[in-house]
């Protein structure tokens, strides 16, 4: 075992730590913990409270976890440590979500005892001009460039490969797993990158198609900010995806190239690196919905607050509402889209995407030897 | 450009979406040739039944405010595009009717009646006196 490969342990960790402690400061500001509330209780000290609490409890408990996965790292013998270590991650984000609905919770009694919505008229506001983020997946012909690309280096230099190619290191990067030379072991490669076309596909057309959610006490400004939001992260989709094409690009080469260990590894958590952080930088300055973007402040009618929908939201995370015909709507506790388990649509790409992904791993799993 | 739905409102959502689209043919906002959205996206945005909007753009349609197109969609038909009907008219001086005879009850005199009428007129035509 090496240090390197608890440093990157540690990196995971904690990057699921940060984002699980920021996420109630990033949501629209009409909601808190699942919960619709006014915009203007979102300041308030008891809900203020609420969220640091959970704050403060995922920091804490976050601690205890890192120091657990250190300390095992260096008691338990290596072979034991790399079987059961990914154990800490589900305790990790068990004992996070555990913090969560404790927090959706304390939220719904509060909203209960505060009746904040008492003389206030709930409004539902759709624009009728679009948002201008038009479904143009034009870009999908820049990933097929890669995946031929990919595929051609394999073919032309297919005879420079060696007969046994490693794909596993050990934790003193000495090769300890590897693959005979098939045709499939180049093709593999352009399969991942169809996989992964599919999947960044899928999601460019989620935000795209995602119901544009207006805060009826300030349309103009809402509008704006939703705007703004679904195209980031429709533009961050299609950056992120030609990245992770571009890893396996990468390991096309690294077939042919003799590249050390290391400079693999660099390459391969670099650009992983760059796309996870992007995602949290981008989550901190947008915020959910937009509600973090620095813009000009539309006066707001303190008498409109947003429709409570809070019964179709089970835990306030799941939503499942028939009576709404959109598919996809934006997540309340969280940042980005979620599905309305209600529309068979939901289902239909979930179980899609599971045989989707049982299809490449059978085939992997048949194809390298 | 937007259309503001109370959703505890004793008005039925159909009836509140054409009221509003209508509202803005009156003021110029929406003009001759916009495009309205499909009635799909209008329903999931605003979070209602499909058949809601249906309905409301059917009657929008059959009171000559919109037209279908199979390849442009909905397309808004503007002011003064077509004369109302006879029955249009009669149903129209209902609704005015109704009004009135409200106003009456309250006690409102003609002139304030016409006063509030020429209000409302001189707003849709962004002649309000400030």
């Amino acid at each position: 075992m090496n240090i390197a490969f608890l440093v990157f342990l540690n990196i995971i960790f904690l990057v699921i730590a940060i984002f699980f402690s920021i996420i109630p400061f990033l949501t629209r500001k009409t909601e808190s913990f699942g919960v619709t509330i006014p915009e203007e209780v979102y300041n308030e000290q008891e809900v203020v409270s609420i969220r640091k609490s959970y704050r403060n409890s995922v920091v804490v408990f976050g601690i205890v976890f890192l120091t657990l996965l250190n300390v095992l790292f260096f008691i338990l013998p290596s072979v034991v440590f790399q079987l059961y270590y990914f154990l800490i991650y589900i305790f990790e984000l068990t004992t996070f979500f555990v913090f969560y609905i404790r927090g959706h919770y304390r939220m719904k009694r509060l909203k209960e005892n505060k009746k904040w919505s008492e003389g206030k008229k709930e409004f539902v506001v759709a624009s009728l001009k679009s948002t201008g983020n038009q479904f143009s997946p034009l870009w999908i012909i820049y990933y097929l460039i890669i995946m031929l690309i990919t595929l051609w280096i394999g073919i032309v230099f297919y005879d420079r490969i060696p007969e046994k190619v490693v794909i596993h290191w050990d934790a003193k990067f000495n090769p300890n797993k590897w693959v005979s030379k098939t045709y499939f072991l180049i093709l593999f490669p352009v399969i991942m990158q169809l996989f992964l076309s599919v999947i960044f596909f899928i999601s460019y057309y989620v935000i795209i198609r995602a119901r544009e959610q207006i805060d009826p006490a300030k349309p103009e400004e809402s509008f704006e900010r939703v705007r703004i939001f679904k195209k980031i992260w429709a533009n961050f989709i299609v950056f992120a995806g030609f990245l992770m094409l571009s890893i396996f690009l990468f390991m096309q080469i690294s077939f042919i190239v003799n590249f050390s260990p290391q400079f693999i590894m660099v390459v391969i958590f670099g650009l992983t690196g760059v796309i996870v952080l992007a995602s949290l930088v981008i989550s901190i300055f947008v915020g959910q919905g937009g509600s973090r973007l620095k813009l000009s402040k539309e006066k707001e009618d303190k008498n409109i607050i947003v429709r409570d929908d809070d019964k179709y939201w089970k835990l306030g995370v799941f939503y499942f509402n028939p009576d709404d015909p959109a598919v996809f709507v934006e997540k309340r506790f969280g940042i980005g889209w979620t599905f309305n388990w209600a529309r068979p649509l939901s289902w239909i790409l979930l179980l899609g995407l599971f045989l989707l992904m049982g299809v490449i791993l059978l085939i992997s799993i048949a194809g390298l030897k | 450009m937007f259309i503001k739905i109370d959703i505890n409102s004793d008005v039925p959502i159909y009836i509140q979406i054409k009221n509003e689209i209508v509202g803005l043919i009156a003021k110029g906002e929406l003009k001759e040739g916009d495009k309205l959205p499909p009635v799909r996206k209008l329903a999931a945005d605003l979070g209602i039944n499909l058949h809601t909007v249906n309905k409301a753009y059917n009657i929008l349609r059959q009171e000559g405010f919109i037209s279908f197109n199979k390849k442009k969609g909905t397309i808004v038909l503007g002011r003064n595009i077509n004369k109302a009907s006879e029955s249009e008219k009669e149903k129209l001086k209902g609704i005015l009717r109704t009004v009135v005879s409200e106003y009456y009850c309250k006690n409102f005199s003609r002139e304030d009646i016409k006063e509030i009428v020429d209000q409302l007129y001189d707003e849709l035509e962004n002649k309000i006196l400030v």
